[in-house]
C-alpha cells in the first residue's frame, strides 16, 4: 500500500512497535516461570502457572461471566448503535447535534467520573451487583464507539447508491436490508469486536457496579494482583493477548482490517 | 394508497402504460418550486411540458436548480409546491420507489457489492420478475449497452464509461416510465463523451422513451436534446428546439450562456436600428423601439473581408470599419479582435479560409446580417 518508506521513518516505526510490544516481551518468560514470587529474570521454568489459573474457579467463574456479558452487551450495543448511527448519518432532523452528542459524549468522560455517576443512579436503581446493571454500564461505555465507527463506515458510502436502490422501487427496509447494511458490514464487524473487548476488558466502571458475588474477569485480576504477586498474572496476561491477537486475525482474514478501521 | 396499489399490481410489467394522444405531454410540470430548510428557493414556479418519448435537456449555470429539478421528479428531494404530472397522474407526493422512473447519477452509483448482472436484475428483483426471465432480460440490457459478457465483472473492474453504461443498462432494464440523467457524461473524458452522446441518444430514441437529460454543457443539450429548457436562478429562461435556442435566444443571458457572443452597449434609435458609437445598424430589436440595449453578434457570424474604404448599411447586411487589435489561432479557428467605433468585436473565421492576408493593424471590414444582430433592452 504505501510504496517506499525512508529510513528514518522506518526506525522510528520500529521504536513504536518495541515501545508497545515491550510488556508482552517481559510478560511473555513471566509467565513460564515456576518460582513462587515475581522475579525476572525467573529462576526455575514451567507451567506451573498455567495450570494454578485453569484451577482457580474464581477466575474461571469471572471468565464465563465476563464473557456472557461481553457477548450481551456487544449484541444490545450494535442494536442500539446501528439504527442511531443510521438516524444521524443519513436524516435531516432537529436536534441531530443533540443526538451525536449525546451518544459520543461518554467517549469524553474519564471512566471514573462515569463510574461514579453510574454507582449514584445504580444504588437508587437497586442495580448495583447485578447483571443487569453491568451490562448497562458496559452498553454506556460501548454505544458511543459503536455509532462512531458506523458513522464513519456511513460517511464513505455515497447516499447516491441507497438512492439508485429506490429508484429502482427498493423500499426504505429493502435499500437497508440489501444496500446499505452489506456496506456497511466492515464498519458494523469492527465495532462489534471493539464492543466485545472493550466490555471484556473494562475495569474502572466494573469495580463500582462489581460485588463478591459478581466479578468480571478484569475485576477478579484487579483484585488477585491486589492480595497476590505471583506470576500467574502474567500467565493470564499472554491467555489475554493470545485470545485477542486471534480475534482480530479472525476479522483480518475475513474482512481486511484496513477495510474495516477505514479506507 | 388502494388504488395506487392495485393499479401498480395490475400493470404488467413489459406493456406501457395507456398512452395518451402521441402530441400531448407525457411529463409535465406546474409551478414546480422548491424551497430549501434554509429558506434558499432553488426553483422557482417552473412549468414545462414534454411530449411522450422526446428527450428534453435542462441547460444552465452550476447552481441554477437543474439537479434539484430532477430530483424532485425522481421524488429524492420533496416538493414544496406544485404538480408532477406523469402520464396525467400527479406524483409529486408519492415515495420515490412506486413512481417508476429510471434515474442515472452523475457518479454512476452502482452497488458495489454486486455484480453487473446482479446490479442491473435489482429492479427486476424488486418487481418480482421471474429470475429466468430477469436473466435474459439483463443479457438484452447488456448488449444494448455493449456489454455483452461483462455481466460477472465488480463495478469496480470497470471504466468509468463502461460503468455508465452499466449504470444506463440497470435504469432501462426496469422499462421506466421516464428516464433522468443528471450530468451523465461530466466523469468521462472528451473522447468517450462524444461517443456516450451519441449511444445514449440512440438507445433513447429506440426506446422513445421520454427523458430528461440534465447538463450545464451547451454541446450536449444541442446536439442530444429534442427540446432545451435553459435555467437561471431556479427559473426557466427559455424552452425551444436547439436551433430556437440558439437563434432567437430570448435573453442575453441566453444569448452569452448557449454558444459564444459579443455583447456591445448600443442605443436602439428606431425599429430594428440600434447605434453603436455614431454608426446605425440595422439589427433585431424584437419590438423595442428606444432607449439603452446591449447587442450580441456571434462571433463566427461576422465576416472579414479587405476594406473598401467605406462602410455602407444596407438592408441585406451591416458592415463596420474595424482595425485588427489581436489574433490568436485556435486550430480549428482564428480569433481576430476587431476594434471599431470603440467597440471590441472578436471575429472568428474556419482556418481553412482564415485569410491569412490579416494581420496585426490590419484596416478591414466586417460584415454581419441584421438577423445576426439581436439587441435586448436593458
Ligand atoms: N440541501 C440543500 N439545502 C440548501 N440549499 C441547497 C441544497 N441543495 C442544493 N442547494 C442550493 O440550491 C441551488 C441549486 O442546486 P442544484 O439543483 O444542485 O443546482 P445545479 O444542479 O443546477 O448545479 C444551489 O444554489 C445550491 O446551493
Ligand atoms: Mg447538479
Amino acid at each position: 500500500m504505501i510504496g517506499k518508506i525512508s529510513v528514518p521513518f522506518r526506525i522510528v516505526v520500529i521504536f513504536l512497535y518495541l515501545f508497545l510490544l515491550a510488556p508482552i516481551l517481559v510478560v511473555l518468560p513471566l509467565s513460564f516461570s515456576n518460582d513462587s514470587y515475581l522475579t525476572f529474570p525467573p529462576e526455575s521454568w514451567g507451567v506451573r502457572w498455567y495450570v494454578a489459573m485453569f484451577q482457580h474457579a474464581g477466575l474461571i467463574n469471572a471468565f464465563w461471566l465476563s464473557l456472557g456479558i461481553a457477548s450481551v452487551v456487544t449484541a444490545l450495543s450494535l442494536a442500539v448503535g446501528i439504527p442511531a448511527a443510521y438516524a444521524i448519518g443519513r436524516h435531516e432532523f432537529r436536534g441531530k447535534e443533540f443526538a451525536l452528542s449525546l451518544f459520543t459524549a461518554p467517549l469524553l468522560l474519564p471512566s471514573i467520573v462515569l463510574g461514579l455517576a453510574i454507582l449514584l443512579v445504580f444504588v437508587q436503581a437497586r442495580l448495583l451487583g447485578t447483571v443487569t446493571g453491568l451490562i448497562i454500564a458496559h452498553l454506556i461505555v460501548t454505544t458511543p464507539y459503536v455509532v462512531r465507527i458506523v458513522i464513519t463506515s456511513l460517511s464513505t458510502l455515497p447516499p447516491s447508491v441507497e438512492e439508485a436502490a429506490t429508484m429502482l422501487g427498493a423500499s426504505p427496509l429493502t435499500v437497508f436490508r440489501r444496500i446499505t447494511l452489506p456496506l456497511m458490514a466492515p464498519g458494523i464487524v469492527a465495532s462489534a469486536a471493539l464492543s466485545f473487548l472493550l466490555s471484556f476488558d473494562e475495569v474502572v466502571i466494573s469495580l463500582f457496579i462489581t460485588g463478591p458475588r459478581l466479578t468480571t474477569l478484569p475485576v477478579e485480576i484487579f483484585n488477585y494482583v491486589e492480595s497476590q504477586t505471583d506470576p500467574m498474572t502474567a500467565a493470564i496476561s499472554v491467555v489475554l493477548v493470545t485470545a485477542t491477537l486471534v480475534i482480530i486475525m479472525l476479522i483480518e482474514r475475513t474482512l481486511g482490517l484496513s477495510r474495516t478501521i477505514g479506507k | 394508497m388502494q388504488t395506487l396499489a392495485s393499479r401498480e399490481d395490475a400493470r404488467p410489467i413489459a406493456i406501457p402504460q395507456a398512452e395518451p394522444q402521441p402530441d400531448a405531454a407525457f411529463l409535465r410540470l406546474r409551478g414546480l418550486t422548491k424551497r430549501y430548510e434554509s429558506g434558499f428557493i432553488a426553483v422557482d414556479n417552473l412549468d414545462l411540458d414534454l411530449p411522450k418519448g422526446k428527450l428534453l435537456g435542462l441547460l444552465g449555470p452550476s447552481g441554477c436548480g437543474k439537479t434539484t429539478t430532477l430530483r424532485m421528479i425522481a421524488g429524492l428531494a420533496s416538493v414544496t409546491d406544485g404538480e408532477i404530472l406523469i402520464g396525467g397522474d400527479d406524483v409529486a407526493r408519492r415515495a420515490p420507489h412506486k413512481r417508476d422512473i429510471g434515474l442515472v447519477f452523475q457518479s454512476y452509483a452502482l452497488f458495489p457489492h454486486m455484480t453487473v448482472a446482479e446490479n442491473i436484475a435489482f429492479g427486476l428483483d424488486m418487481r418480482g420478475v421471474s429470475r429466468q426471465e430477469a436473466r435474459a432480460r439483463v443479457e438484452e440490457a447488456l448488449e444494448m449497452v455493449r456489454l455483452p459478457g461483462y455481466g460477472s465483472r465488480k463495478p469496480k473492474e470497470m471504466s468509468g464509461g463502461q460503468q455508465q453504461r452499466v449504470a444506463l443498462a440497470r435504469a432501462l432494464v426496469i422499462r421506466p416510465r421516464i428516464l433522468l440523467l443528471d450530468e451523465p457524461l461530466s466523469n468521462l473524458d472528451a473522447k468517450l463523451r462524444d461517443d456516450m452522446r451519441i449511444e445514449i441518444r440512440e438507445i433513447q430514441k429506440r426506446l422513445s422513451i421520454t427523458t430528461v437529460f440534465v447538463t450545464h454543457d451547451q454541446v450536449e443539450a444541442l446536439t442530444m436534446c429534442d427540446v432545451v429548457g435553459v435555467m437561471a436562478g431556479g427559473r426557466l429562461a427559455q424552452l425551444g428546439t436547439p436551433s430556437e435556442i440558439y437563434e432567437k435566444p430570448a435573453s442575453l443571458f441566453v444569448a452569452e450562456f448557449v454558444g459564444r457572443a459579443n455583447v456591445i452597449d448600443c442605443e436602439i434609435v428606431g425599429r430594428d436600428q440600434a447605434r453603436i458609437g455614431d454608426q446605425v445598424y440595422r439589427s433585431d430589436t424584437k419590438g423595442l423601439s428606444g432607449g439603452k440595449a446591449k447587442a450580441a453578434i456571434r462571433p463566427h457570424r461576422i465576416s472579414l473581408t479587405p476594406d473598401r474604404d467605406r462602410a455602407l448599411v444596407s438592408n441585406a447586411t451591416n458592415s463596420a470599419r474595424g482595425r485588427i487589435a489581436r489574433i490568436t489561432y485556435i486550430g480549428d479557428i482564428v480569433q481576430y479582435e476587431v476594434e471599431i467605433n470603440g467597440a471590441m468585436l472578436k471575429v472568428e473565421v474556419p482556418t481553412a479560409s482564415a485569410g491569412h492576408g490579416f494581420g496585426a493593424d490590419d484596416m478591414l471590414l466586417c460584415e454581419w446580417k441584421p438577423q445576426d444582430m439581436l439587441v435586448f433592452g436593458s
